[in-house]
């Protein structure tokens, strides 16, 4: 009887993928511990660095395994309600040491019974993206609000950096094959963005996003609209 | 109560099979205020845990090794064995969430996922918003650990008529609660109410199950294609469904999607169990086969036992043998002559597993023209019949095989037969499920007026016309439980009440039904220990 090697790169991408998480879930536990016991302000954000490096790694690995289970079929959603104040609170405790070490100040305008349906492991992992870019570029502040528009949720982080540039900005509007998702990182985490934004439907809408400079803070301005 | 010391008295489990985890868990837990922590490697060693404690907060890896069941199974078998206190929290640790096992723990889910990587700060984080949450639901947990459903329902009524932030989980635990409890009109309404706000699948899927319990399989099937037009993962949708076309007589179309059920996950028996049956009526009895040794294998060490299923590949491999020729004919005689030849010897001293050995033989006897073999089995069965006080059920369905399926044989062996018919184990050659949901409908109406002899005999009537319809079984079993408690019960009500049970039984017990049909048997334990 004939046999061929069996693999299904699915599976063998989830295996490592888990591998992988189990080595930066020990690895992001011990940079914790070193930081706690940091005496020097040097040594506490270099530990702050390798912190935000190791979740970005995290970020990246969960986007990989998404987008190829998104090409197979349509990107699986559970829809559930959530609150949206505890996704948020979520997403700064485990940016804190970063936030600490670069003194930037969160504001949130997000009212405590806001509940929206949502698919609670997408929409984490897409606003601590988002929330990690604008940690990045902004000079000190970021802004999280969140209300119902229309029966429609709409999220919005933004901060007081020097914005998003034009070519970002154009990006939003293009289709997804259009894309350019050679150029670097920041194209692959809007496409998932869109992605996942697009698989979140009720009704005949379905959710977008968009990016603006200018705002409250007069940085970007990354707003997500869910229905 | 302050967050710092919330913790401190707090007993705590790990379940992690990777022994870093636990250390490091361990010590974030510690710096958390906790003082008390347990650890496991795996699901066995949790439970055995979990029994002796009864922990605050369970932390549970869902991978937990080869050799061990994993986190979902283990907060499943926690359920099944009705330790699980309803305010223990139970968090699932995860390298990710996938849609497979998010949708794999529809009945019951942990109170959160949580994803690793994770730091002391998130874990807190999660606890705190976990455990206000129970805190908050306090009151309706504790009538759920007494089992209390009727009192849980007016608790959460309470609760909803102030608005607050968990008003979601309320009406959730009321739906579930008059699922368990048989109010299928009120779950309905329930369901109904937050679907016109947005269509949720748990509130779908609760809907459907409350269609099926009043008897409207139509409907509640175009609900379960629905749901699964949004969730092809929800697998558990896709066994209803199966359950629902059953009841309609679209046998074909049921094994369809419990193929599709079985593709998704093969890890409950009930589902392969269903699936393989189905194949035998389709005749596809190499798929029975493989599904049966599956069903075996998996339940090897379950408290039910696997009697019967073993008696189902049995007779499904005589099947199989007639469909053969060749080398695969001798073959396939040779495997089951060696089962038959383990089976003898792992239970040679249990004189009902031998009895029932005794038909397969019988049967095969009978296929291959050994017709004096044949009378001397019969003639052993029927001493054994004679010689057995009371017949356990994997005897009384092969003996049900053995009547409906080869009458011929059993008909010059009166003995076997007046067991059959004194057993009510002839099936009534009339089939008809479409009417049997119309007289289950009327026998709701009647048993809601409270006229429980009118509801039986319809629910008797719909039970006799489709007999593996679990719904009607149960509601059966559930009004002459309720006749019994009233007045003295008779012999052949507890005999209907005992086929009721044969058809229930297999029910996997995270299905709310589940609640029902252990009710009814205590309160028939109790009446019958009293008598």
């Amino acid at each position: 009887m004939e046999t061929k090697p069996d693999i299904d790169f699915s599976s063998v991408l989830a295996s490592s993928v888990h591998d992988m998480k189990n080595s930066l879930c020990l690895l992001i536990q011990s940079i914790d511990r070193l930081s706690e016991q940091a005496q020097e302000q040097e040594t506490s954000s270099e530990l702050a660095k390798l912190h935000y490096e190791a979740s970005r790694l995290n970020t990246n690995l969960l986007q990989l395994l998404s987008l190829y289970r998104a090409e197979k079929s349509s990107l699986p959603v559970n829809i559930e309600e959530h609150h949206i104040l505890d996704i948020v609170e979520e997403i700064m405790t485990k940016n804190q040491l970063y936030l600490e070490n670069n003194q930037i100040n969160v504001d949130l305008d997000i009212d405590e019974s806001l509940s929206w349906y949502i698919d609670i492991d997408l929409i984490s992992n897409l606003l601590n993206d988002i929330f990690i870019n604008a940690m990045r570029y902004t000079d000190s502040r970021i802004k999280i609000s969140a209300k119902v528009l229309e029966n429609q949720l709409m999220i919005c982080i933004e901060d007081n950096g020097p914005g998003y540039s034009q070519h970002m900005l154009e990006q939003t509007s293009m289709t997804m094959q259009d894309l350019n998702l050679t150029n670097g990182r920041t194209g692959l985490g809007l496409f998932f963005a869109k992605l996942i934004a697009k698989a979140h439907q009720n009704e005949d809408q379905s959710g977008k996003i968009e990016l603006k400079n200018g705002g409250e803070l007069g940085g970007s301005q990354f707003i997500l609209t869910l229905p | 109560m302050s967050d710092l010391n919330r913790y401190q008295n707090k007993k705590f489990l790990i379940v992690d099979d990777f022994a870093e985890f636990r250390t490091s868990l361990s010590n974030m837990l510690i710096s958390l205020g906790a003082k008390e922590i347990d650890t496991a490697v795996n699901a066995e060693k949790a439970i055995e845990l979990y029994q002796k404690h009864k922990h605050d907060v369970i932390l549970c890896d869902y991978n937990l090794g080869d050799t061990s069941q994993d986190g979902q199974q283990l907060l499943e078998e926690l359920n099944y064995r009705e330790i699980l206190r309803k305010d223990s929290i139970f968090i699932m640790v995860t390298a990710e969430n996938s849609i497979e096992m998010v949708m794999g723990a529809i009945e019951f889910k942990p109170d959160s996922y949580l994803t690793k990587p994770f730091t002391k700060q998130s874990l807190k984080t999660r606890l705190d918003k976990v455990y206000e949450k129970k805190q908050y639901l306090l009151p309706v947990l504790s009538e759920l650990n007494k089992q209390d459903y009727i009192s849980a329902v007016k608790v959460c009524n309470q609760m909803l008529k102030s608005k607050h932030r968990y008003a979601s989980n309320c009406l959730q635990i009321k739906g579930d609660c008059l699922l368990r409890l048989g109010l299928y009109q009120q779950a309905a309404s329930v369901y109904h109410s937050i679907n016109k706000q947005r269509p949720l699948l748990w509130s779908l899927i609760g809907f459907a199950k409350a269609q099926m319990g009043s008897g409207h399989f139509e409907q509640a099937n175009r609900y379960f294609e629905k749901i699964i037009s949004l969730n092809q993962h929800a697998v558990n949708a896709l066994d209803l469904q199966a359950e629902c076309l059953l009841a309609l007589g679209e046998d074909e179309k049921a094994f369809e999607v419990l193929e599709q059920a079985v593709k998704i996950s093969s890890k409950s028996i009930s589902r392969l169990r269903l699936y393989a049956d189905l194949a035998v009526a389709m005749t596809q009895y190499s798929i029975a086969l493989m599904y049966y040794k599956k069903v075996i294998q998996l339940s090897k060490n379950s408290v039910s036992g696997n009697e019967e299923d073993i008696f189902k590949l049995l007779n499904t491999y005589i099947n199989y043998i007639k469909t053969l020729n060749g080398s695969q004919l001798s073959k396939s005689k040779n495997e089951l002559q060696s089962y038959i030849k383990n089976y003898q010897q792992t239970h040679k001293s249990d004189l009902q597993f031998i009895t029932a050995l005794e038909i397969t033989k019988c049967i095969y006897l009978h296929y291959l023209g050994n017709e004096q073999d044949v009378t001397n089995y019969l003639t052993s069965i029927c001493k054994n019949l004679t010689s057995l006080t009371d017949t356990r059920v994997f005897l009384k369905e092969q003996l049900s095989y053995f009547i409906n399926h080869f009458p011929q044989i059993v008909q010059s062996a009166p003995i076997i037969a007046d067991y059959c018919k004194n057993h009510s184990l002839i099936k009534s050659a009339r089939y008809d499920p479409l009417l049997a949901n119309k007289l289950y409908q009327q026998g709701l109406i009647a048993f809601a007026n409270n006229k429980l002899i009118e509801a039986a005999d319809n629910f008797r009537k719909a039970s006799i016309l489709s007999p593996q319809n679990i719904t009607i079984a149960l509601l059966l079993m559930t009004v002459l439980t309720r006749i019994c408690e009233k007045q003295k019960q008779s012999q052949e009500v507890m005999q209907i009440i005992e086929n009721c049970v044969r058809t229930i039984k297999n029910l996997d017990p995270a299905d709310q039904r589940f609640t029902l049909f252990r009710k009814n048997l205590k309160t028939i334990r109790t009446l019958l220990a009293g008598k």
